[in-house]
């Protein structure tokens, strides 16, 4: 594997811009690399959109931010026919959908109406309107945040769209010493447009193919398994991870085995995805007494799940 | 059927093949044969996981002490046995031997233990193959290398599992998993008993093909020598009773030119004899002078070619014998012998025309012989005198001192009888019509056995007719002897060739005819040959004609066997390219009428360009396919090497979790290879250096399917032998 330097050059690129959060942008970038979709949910300041924008840049392709909001209709997502006056027919204007990294802000704030047409678009890579249907760009990843903290007004993703999603992943606050080198810095309105592009859309596409070139064990496979029947065993979640979720830490266990310079996966691979991966499929049992914040709940329990099923040796 | 299982069983099977070899040899005591079978019997119960195992268990649990002291009894009944009892190291050491599998048997508690068996199995089996030319032994010999490919696959598969699982088991976690499939999967099975039918045909090939030198241990059995009264240089009247009811096999006699025979009585001629006693008949011509042997090693008798009448060219026929081990050197074959053919140094003639050898045969051996028959000419059937030569008349008109009576009876006979031959005839007919054969005689010797038989038993057996015949010959002056041998009754159908039994044994007569030669007349009434086509005759026919392939393929297989073996393929050879060349001439003739057909419509094709592109094409065909199946191989080749990479990194890594659980670093199960070598790093700085490398080589191997190179092997291992080496 010779895909490692392309992959460290976009990483080094977004930690110029994003300072001591290299495991979150390491998953970020995983997470395009296996062409999934990723959800960061995290208090507003930590740096969602210069992530997602930075991720952008470094790409050399194009980047739309949506800020989604209780009236958003899906046609400003996806775009609208406008009739022309003097062609003297409908013409499509295409929405912020049509760009490779779309940030959708908040997702949790608008309709379920608006949020079901986006969450089709990601998971088919086409959008369709008045019965016209136009490809998305590859690459395509949506980055999606929500706000853990305020409830108020929101519509909650459901399950099964959550699904949608390759990971959820949180930002978290940096620690003392980083947060104070970014105090430091020389502002810029947006740290991100400064950044140069290290990789062309083209070699993305070519290192997302090499993802599915990695080797994933037998044995890896069982245990992964191993791991996708434990959560559906389990007495703390009222709903396991389904087939897709099993699809989807098979391919993201490939992409993070790339990226760490492998051509095979590692059962540290799947054990440290596990968590971002698994966590928003399942459903927690609420009679178990989980207060507060579901997320950290289901990852707490599908780590403790993972200190149950044994490693193939 | 798991792997362990099937371990104990076939290593108990391997032990049973070798107790088979051992009774066959020779006559074991009965005490040790039902010890030997008891245990077995136990074991093999036991190993197929049915009965009680209380039984063993409870030997079993004999303390080791016990089992040593009666290991020492062993010895000193061996040491018995051998000085006082058998008297020989042979069947001393396979008594003990036999011990020792009993009790090796009842102690199979480690590896060593089953090696111990498998060696002293082998040993049973060497010793037997020392011991015995039984065709059993094949069959015995079939199933110890059936067991023994059993054993060895499944000594080292559980061998195999048996360490990864020792390694990978720390004290504080249970066995989770193990890389090798716990039961036999069918896969397996038959891969197994390919590799037990691939090395049996390479034996085979090896047995047949790499040239014979030296006798090999066949040759030096000791055989079951068959008492033949009936062959010595005196034929006693009176003391043949019980060989005749002998069933035992002592020749074979196939016919390589022919299929079958037109008679179903065959005559096997051994001795002649001239003087009779009164009571016995002895060879008075019985000095030996060696035959010549031509370059062909055939030793071809010179008085026989002589003695054919003139005119009656027959083709002759062609016998080959395979004859047991006997007290008598007289080879047996159809009169008269012109020719023989073996592996002896000299072949010795007497004055009767019997044939022998210088030394009594210690063993089965085989022989060609070439007989030409001695027919009657037409002009001495119906001459009415003869003239014999004088040394003729002077050996074979001798008379012992009898009464006159048989004269008057002979007389009284032949009254009709104008020629020798209707003497002869005469004399035949009379003695077969009015003369009853049964082997009970009595037992009290008759001063004058002839007469007893002639005027007051009228009954008797072959040799009491024949004497009588030539005695009654003899008085009439015509010459005669009486002869000795087989008549051979016994036609194996499925094998084509007569088996003759000691019970076979014969006596009849030869009248002389100066110008035809000795003529056979056989006296002795035909008993009703019993031949029963009853089932199990018929299955005793097939064995004993697989027991003579037996003997000739493998016992008496011999380099000259293989000489003909390559000359009969070579023949093959040639007539299959000669069959090849007119097929191929066929097909160029057609082609041709093609080529001129094609000439006439389309001149303008190019024949020779046709011919390169036809030819380039073929070559290029057969370049790919070799190409294809090469790769196929190879990758074959890497998967298997793969496979055996794995378990040997995983054997390694599994010692390092093993080391470094014994130093108090557990691992748990769901830890990661590297969170591992994480863990151990920070509880254990110095074992970083060995544990990190380690832990990556393995990770690459186990998980990335790389081929593992020696330099890695060698280098995982110095590192676990410096991880071992360090002191926490």
């Amino acid at each position: 594997m010779y895909e490692t330097p392309k992959i460290q050059a976009i990483r080094d690129n977004i930690e110029r811009v994003i300072k001591g959060k290299s495991q979150a942008i390491e998953l970020a970038v995983v997470c395009m690399l296996a062409r999934g979709h990723l959800l960061i949910e995290d208090v507003p300041g930590v740096g969602k959109t210069t992530l997602a924008h930075s991720l952008a840049r470094s790409l050399d392709c194009s980047f739309k931010r949506i800020q989604f909001t209780s009236d958003l209709l899906p046609s400003d997502i996806l775009g609208v026919s406008i009739f022309h006056r003097q062609k003297q027919t409908f013409e499509f204007m295409a929405g912020p959908i049509f760009a490779n990294v779309v940030l959708a802000d908040e997702i949790n704030r608008t309709t379920p109406k608006t949020q079901s047409s986006l969450l089709e678009a990601m998971s088919e890579a086409q959008v369709s309107v008045d019965s016209r249907t136009y490809p998305l760009r590859q690459p395509f990843m949506v980055i999606a945040t929500q706000n853990p903290i305020e409830y108020h007004g929101t519509f909650p993703l459901p399950e099964s769209q959550l699904d949608r999603f390759l990971m959820r992943i949180r930002i978290g606050y940096p620690d003392q010493v980083e947060e104070k080198k970014i105090l430091d810095r020389p502002q810029s309105l947006h740290p991100a447009e400064d950044l140069q592009p290290v990789l062309t859309v083209e070699e993305m596409l070519d290192l997302q193919n090499t993802v599915e070139k990695v080797r994933l064990d037998d044995s890896l496979m069982n245990y992964l398994l191993g791991i996708i029947m434990a959560t559906r065993r389990s007495d703390l979640l009222t709903l396991g991870v389904s087939t897709r979720g099993a699809l989807a830490l098979c391919k993201a266990a490939k992409a993070l085995a790339l990226a760490r310079d492998r051509d095979y996966c590692l059962p540290d691979d799947i054990k440290e995805l596990a968590p971002v991966v698994l966590s928003h499929r399942v459903m927690l049992n609420r009679g178990q007494g989980f207060k507060g914040r579901s997320s950290e709940h289901a990852e707490r329990v599908v780590q403790d799940i993972l200190e149950t099923v044994p490693i193939p040796l | 059927m798991n792997l362990e299982r099937a371990f104990e069983l076939s290593s108990v099977l391997l032990a049973a093949s070798g107790f088979a070899g051992l009774t066959l040899t020779t006559d074991l005591p009965l005490l040790l044969a039902i010890l030997g079978f008891v245990t077995l019997t136990v074991r093999l119960a036991q190993s197929c996981g049915v009965g009680s195992n209380r039984l063993s268990n409870q030997v079993l649990q004999f303390s080791p002490t016990l089992w040593n002291s009666l290991m020492v009894m062993a010895f000193v009944a061996f040491v018995v046995d051998l000085l006082w009892v058998s008297q020989d190291l042979l069947p001393a050491g396979i008594h003990f031997l036999i011990i020792l599998m009993v009790n090796k048997l009842f102690n199979l508690r480690e590896r060593k233990d089953f090696l111990q068996l498998y060696a002293i199995s082998f040993v049973a089996v060497l010793a037997s193959a020392t011991l015995t030319t039984d065709l059993w032994f094949g069959l015995v010999f079939v199933a110890y290398l059936f067991a023994a490919i059993w054993t060895l696959l499944l000594y080292h598969l559980t061998k195999e599992s048996h360490e990864a699982r020792l390694a990978m088991t720390s004290p504080s976690s249970p066995v989770n998993a193990s890389p090798f499939p716990g039961p036999i999967t069918a896969r397996f099975f038959w891969t197994t008993n390919g590799i037990v039918v691939g090395a049996f045909c390479l034996t085979i090939a090896i047995f047949f093909v790499i040239p014979r030198i030296g006798a090999g241990f066949f040759k030096k059995t000791r055989g079951e020598v068959i008492r033949t009264s009936g062959f010595s240089e005196k034929v006693d009247l009176g003391v043949i009773g019980a060989i005749k009811e002998d069933p035992s096999i002592v020749m074979r006699v196939e016919f390589p030119d022919q299929e079958t025979l037109d008679t179903d009585r065959l005559y096997l001629r051994g001795a002649a004899y001239d003087l009779y006693t009164g009571r016995s008949w002895v060879n008075s011509l019985a000095y030996r002078r060696s035959l010549g042997q031509t370059a062909e090693g055939t030793f071809s008798m010179p008085n026989v070619s002589r003695g054919r009448g003139a005119g009656t060219q027959s083709t002759g026929l062609l016998q080959e014998i395979l004859i047991e081990a006997l007290d008598t050197s007289v080879l047996f074959g159809v009169p008269l012998v012109d020719s023989v053919v073996g592996d002896f140094p000299v072949v010795q003639t007497d004055g009767m025309g019997g044939i022998s050898l210088p030394y009594f045969p210690s063993t089965r051996f085989q022989y060609r012989a070439h007989s030409i028959p001695n027919h009657l000419l037409e002009e001495e059937r119906l001459a009415t005198s003869l003239n014999y030569p004088d040394s003729i008349r002077k050996h074979f008109l001798q008379l012992p001192t009898m009464s006159t009576r048989v004269t008057e009876l002979t007389r009284q006979i032949i009254r009709q009888a104008k020629t020798p031959h209707q003497i002869a005839v005469a004399i035949k007919q009379h003695l077969r019509t009015n003369y009853r054969y049964s082997l009970d005689v009595g037992t009290s010797v008759p001063v004058s056995p002839v007469e007893d038989f002639l005027f007051l038993r009228k009954t008797g057996y072959c040799e009491h007719y024949a004497t009588a015949m030539v005695m009654m010959l003899r008085t009439v002056g015509i010459p005669a002897r009486l002869v000795t041998g087989f008549l051979a009754g016994e036609w194996n159908d499925f094998g084509n060739y007569y088996t003759v039994r000691q019970r076979d044994a014969h006596a009849w007569v030869e009248v002389y005819f100066p110008r035809s030669g000795w003529i056979t007349f056989d006296p002795t009434p035909s008993v009703a040959a019993l031949v029963s086509n009853h089932l199990w005759t018929a299955f005793g026919r097939v064995m004993d004609s697989i027991r003579l392939k037996w003997d000739r393929l493998v016992i008496q297989y011999s380099f000259a066997d293989q000489l003909a073996v390559a000359r009969g393929i070579r023949e093959g050879g040639d007539s299959a390219r000669t069959q090849l060349s007119s097929l191929l001439s066929i097909a160029l003739r057609w082609a041709g009428t093609w080529r001129t057909w094609f000439a006439d419509h389309a001149p303008v094709l190019d024949w020779r360009l046709l011919g390169w592109m036809v030819g380039s094409s073929a070559i290029a065909g057969v370049i790919a396919m070799v190409w294809r199946l090469r790769k196929r191989w190879m990758g074959r080749h890497l998967l298997e090497q793969g496979l055996t990479t794995q378990v040997a990194i995983i054997q390694l890594y599994g010692r390092m979790l093993h080391l470094l659980a014994s130093r108090g670093l557990h691992k748990n199960p769901s830890d990661t290879p590297l969170e591992f070598s994480r863990f151990a790093t920070r509880e254990w700085s110095h074992s970083g250096q060995y544990v990190q490398p380690l832990t990556h080589l393995y990770c690459r191997v186990r998980f990335g399917k790389v081929p593992l190179s020696p330099e890695d092997l060698a280098q995982a291992n110095r590192l676990l032998a410096s991880l071992r080496a360090v002191r926490r």
